[in-house]
């Protein structure tokens, strides 16, 4: 199953971002795909302003994760820098918690996210324009998805 | 001899200075906080209480694990920043341990665990008079725990904040063998921590380089196979 969006401007990104957030629960695990420029990190930016979340948030390319409190605690993660390695930053601690969780360069650790999930890809298709691609995995995300489409 | 102990391993954290087999000062607390924010003010407003520097301190316990990643990560590298820039030496006591001495005295096995997860557990089981290990620190499901566990056909005290996650479970299975520890006691204690790390001898402080924490995670070899099955898929 997969809903694709087409998004016109910066704001319906936003608004697609932030009625997300308004249905996600604890435990649930996003992945974002997308060339650099696509809109990662905007998506991001307001899912958590969506979760409630008031600190700015910006790239972990760094950190590798950063956490924060809204609605649901949430954490950010950019795995690009884990490619090619087995580090165990303690999974299921991040996905398995109490938390809602988006990984960027989510296929470097393909083996160690949870078998259910919700995918979702970004394509750049003009300035501001988008295409939001959703593959949910598993039943919970399928009825997400349903939801909001 | 002064020690200070730190123990951010889950979720809790307990500072504690013991000065001479003594506590001086011990702050155990339970709050939704991160460890990143709260250890080092905790630890700077309790040598200002005890009204002692920090070069006055003889060594530095810390609870090495197993439990949360990041509750480890930053305890183990507050420990080993000062440590390292105060030149003493730096002891570790399995977390596990730490919280099961809260149960010590009790007529049969103590079981400290952790929940890491999708029903699995890191666990640990003590004699409950002389503390010596009946089942090591390890990463196990709650299910391969429990069978252990009635096996050794003695009342078992399970102890800390997880064990009520898996008290349907576990009573089903133990049945009267189970004996769940007041909640008063759930919380790790930086001062048993101290003693504990009191009975190992003292490390070199160039030690302090090679300390890592103890995750007992699954093996890595373990971790391949498993990896290899699910692209197998």
């Amino acid at each position: 199953m997969i809903f694709e969006m087409e998004v016109m401007s910066l704001e319906e990104t936003q608004s697609l971002a932030h009625r997300l957030a308004q249905v996600l629960e604890a435990q649930d695990t996003i992945t974002l795909e997308g060339d650099l420029g696509a809109g990662k990190t905007t998506f991001t930016q307001a899912l958590a302003k969506g979760l409630g979340i008031t600190r700015t948030v910006n790239s972990p390319t760094f950190t590798i994760m950063k956490q924060y409190e809204g609605r649901l605690p949430f954490n950010h993660l950019d795995v690009y820098r884990l490619a090619d390695s087995d580090e165990d930053l303690g999974w299921e601690e991040i996905f398995y918690g109490d938390a809602v969780t988006v990984v960027e360069w989510a296929h470097l650790i393909e083996e160690d996210l949870p078998d259910e999930r919700l995918a979702i890809e970004i394509y750049r298709s003009g300035n501001d324009k988008r295409k939001f691609v959703f593959k949910p995995i598993g039943k919970r995300y399928e009825e997400l998805c349903e939801e909001l489409f | 001899m002064i020690w200070l102990g730190i123990e951010t391993s889950n979720s809790p954290l307990s500072i504690a200075i013991v000065k001479d087999g003594q506590i001086v000062e011990e702050i155990v607390q339970n709050e939704k906080l991160t460890h990143s924010v709260t250890v080092m003010p905790t630890i700077e407003e309790l040598f200002r209480k005890a009204n002692l520097n920090p070069a006055d301190l003889d060594a530095i316990a810390v609870s090495e694990g197993p439990g949360s990643y990041t509750g480890l990560r930053i305890g183990v590298t507050i420990a080993k920043t000062l440590a390292w820039t105060l030149k003493k030496p730096l002891v570790g006591v399995s977390s596990l341990q730490v919280l099961a001495a809260n149960g010590q005295g009790f007529a049969g096995v103590i079981c400290s665990l952790f929940d890491a997860r999708r029903q699995n557990v890191y666990a640990a089981a003590y004699d409950g008079e002389t503390m010596q290990p009946v089942i090591q620190d390890h990463h196990n499901s709650i299910g391969g725990l429990l069978e252990q566990l009635q096996l050794l056909n003695t009342p078992v005290l399970f102890i800390g904040l997880d064990a009520v996650n898996f008290k349907e479970v576990i009573t089903a299975q133990l049945g009267n063998q189970a004996i769940f520890a007041s909640t008063s006691l759930a919380l790790p204690r930086g001062s048993k921590l101290i003693e504990l790390a009191q009975k190992q001898s003292l490390p070199s402080v160039e030690e302090v380089h090679n300390f890592v924490p103890k995750y007992h995670r699954i093996t890595e070899a373990e971790a391949n196979w498993i990896k290899d099955q699910k692209k197998g898929q």
